[in-house]
């Protein structure tokens, strides 16, 4: 059996699942920011392996610059990260409840 | 070819101008920042008046109205140029009101630098016709915005800044997979051949409507659609007041650039409009009826304001919803969902710098802080009356145009469609209420208070955006015609 793009999207879908998961269960900041890694890699496997399927580097450049967005993200996301535990001592989304829900 | 980016070119120039400025100034001379972006927003902003100009004498003379380059990247069109107008109005409006709001603040040289460099963003989201650049400009105004919800450090605005940013990177993930299918379904990244391809599809493809959805809903964050919505209350109400303003005034708005972007131009494929604008309908509906009604419960001013624009998201999501009946005309439809979003940013954005123009007397946000206002702080109490009155959609005011324009089409639709108009007048009339409250706590309640003098730029950026709501008002024909000109410019 060879591996096709459906092995690679698939892979991609799972991926997305558990990232998309990790930050909608999990309440900890420091898991939340790994789970939205997982998100932004899960897409960039699919750009690449849909480029590669059809033959236009489109894909790979978009890929190229959603690795940089995703680096700039996690940048500011944790410094946004290091000022709240500041704050609050603590990096657990459920014990912050300064603004009402 | 250049000539046509001169708008971008001063913005990012003095973006980074401020920047290194900044290393070089005194603690005390950095408020010399925001006079310097100040006049950087105003250059840009008479360069993108020049550029409607010129295109509007175009289009009455029937040319060529649009510029593309970077190999079909970007196309600067009159649709653009109106949402250009839009980000560069709020952003002029919100560094005026900044400039006192902020005065005690440290970090203003990020602060402004910050500003700009996410209406840049905007700016470019504005004229992108590639899934590329479309989302690497909606996340240079995202991850800008994300720094400047924190701005001030404290309790509330991290608070605010790390739900904000949790939601946004959460929606941005959406939105990159949801383009990684579309583009693996039509092997390209442009808009245009996206819709060529689509076109040319036999059959209708399951994944074609997972990425519908996915786009939909990442966008539906950003725009802070029910049931998408959770994070902006928390957000508009911890932030620092004039970055409430920014994100609700101009960062909301770039997420319908988007959309209107992407599902008119690459999905308007007549099978999948049908399913997409259901999805618009439905969203609309409950948008703008749970926004209006939780505002009916809420007791702080910004949380209320907040409310409000989501119910307002709501509206401009009828313009969506429209698009697959045949009874309308497209460009009055989407024009009218233009002015909306136009008139939407002057008053929201008027009514959050209020705010802060009461905070800058250490006036809390809570409707009992406001008691007495009109008395303390008349031009900001009187400028905020206009602005609701004018959110509430009452006769002789920018809101009520946008909202007329709104219902006339949905009543031209009619059928099904009347439902979203009728839906539109309850909520306009359950929105009064919780307006007029606050009017009357600013006018009718609280003991002897004194008056204080205002804050100069605060009040005239208040100014400004109440005059040109009731100028709007007053005189909505050259800006109907202009939204409508600038719907019709996105399909030629």
């Amino acid at each position: 059996m060879s591996v096709t793009v459906f092995h690679y999207v698939f892979l991609a879908t799972v991926l997305f699942s558990i990232g998309a998961y990790g930050l909608l269960s999990s309440r900890n900041a420091v898991r939340m920011l790994m789970s939205i890694e997982l998100m932004l890699n899960a897409a960039n496997i699919n750009l690449v392996a849909f480029s590669s399927y059809l033959g236009n580097l489109a894909g790979q450049a978009f890929a190229a610059f959603t690795i940089a967005i995703a680096a700039a993200e996690a940048g500011v996301g944790m410094a946004i990260l290091l000022a709240l535990y500041r704050n609050f001592r603590t990096v657990n989304l459920r014990e912050i409840k300064e603004l009402r829900w | 070819m250049l000539e046509a980016l001169m708008p971008e070119l001063v913005i990012a120039v003095f973006a980074l101008a401020v920047i290194f400025i900044d290393m070089t100034l005194r603690e005390d001379d950095k408020e010399f920042l925001g006079y310097l972006s100040l006049v950087g927003v105003v250059i840009a902003l008479a360069m993108v008046f020049s550029q409607a100009k010129s295109l509007l004498a175009a289009m009455a003379a029937k040319q060529a109205i649009q510029v593309s380059f970077f190999s079909g990247l970007m196309r600067v069109d009159l649709f653009a140029v109106f949402f250009k107008l839009v980000f560069l109005l709020v952003a002029l409006l919100v560094i005026l009101g900044s400039l006192d709001a902020t005065r005690r603040d440290k970090y203003k040289g990020e602060y402004y630098s910050l500003v700009l460099f996410a209406t840049l963003g905007m700016m470019f989201a504005a004229m992108a016709v590639d899934l590329v650049l479309l989302f690497v400009a909606v996340e240079l105004a995202s991850i800008s915005t994300f720094a400047l919800a924190a701005f001030r450090k404290n309790r509330p605005g991290t608070e605010a800044a790390m739900k904000y940013f949790v939601i946004g990177a959460f929606s941005s993930g959406l939105i990159v997979f949801g383009m990684s299918l579309l583009y693996g379904l039509t092997g390209s990244t442009n808009l245009y051949a996206i819709a060529d391809a689509l076109s040319a599809l036999s059959e209708f493809h399951w994944v074609l409507l997972l990425a519908v959805i996915f786009l939909i809903a990442g966008f539906g964050y950003k725009v802070a659609a029910v049931p998408f919505h959770m994070w902006a209350p928390d957000t508009y109400q911890g932030a620092p007041s004039p970055v409430s303003a920014f994100l609700a005034a101009a960062s909301k708005k770039m997420a319908f650039v988007a959309l209107l972007r992407i599902f008119l131009i690459a999905l308007s494929v007549p099978v999948l409009v049908k399913e997409w604008a259901l999805l618009f309908a439905i969203l609309a509906a409950i948008t703008m009826t749970l926004g209006n009604v939780v505002a009916l419960a809420q007791t702080n001013i910004k949380r209320m304001l907040a409310y409000s624009s989501i119910g307002q998201a709501g509206y401009v999501l009828i313009v969506f919803a429209l698009l697959a009946s045949t009874q309308v005309n497209v460009n009055l439809s989407i024009g009218a969902g233009l002015l909306h979003i136009l008139t939407h940013a002057i008053m929201k954005g008027g009514a959050f710098l209020a705010v802060a123009a009461a905070s800058y007397y250490m006036i809390g946000s809570n409707l009992e802080d406001f008691a007495g206002l009109g008395r303390r702080l008349p031009v900001t109490a009187l400028t905020m009356t206009i602005f609701l009155l004018s959110l509430a959609g009452i006769p002789f005011f920018a809101g009520f145009v946008s909202k007329f324009m709104i219902l006339t089409a949905s009543v031209a639709a009619g059928g099904a469609y009347l439902i979203l108009g009728i839906l539109l007048i309850i909520n306009s009339v359950v929105s009064l209420y919780y307006y007029a409250r606050v009017i009357r706590y600013m006018y009718f309640a609280g003991g002897d208070v004194k008056r204080e003098r205002e804050p100069l730029l605060l009040s005239v950026a208040l100014v400004i955006a109440a005059l040109l709501v009731i100028y709007i008002g007053v005189f909505p024909d050259s800006f109907v015609s202009l939204s409508l000109n600038a719907a019709s410019s996105l399909f030629s």
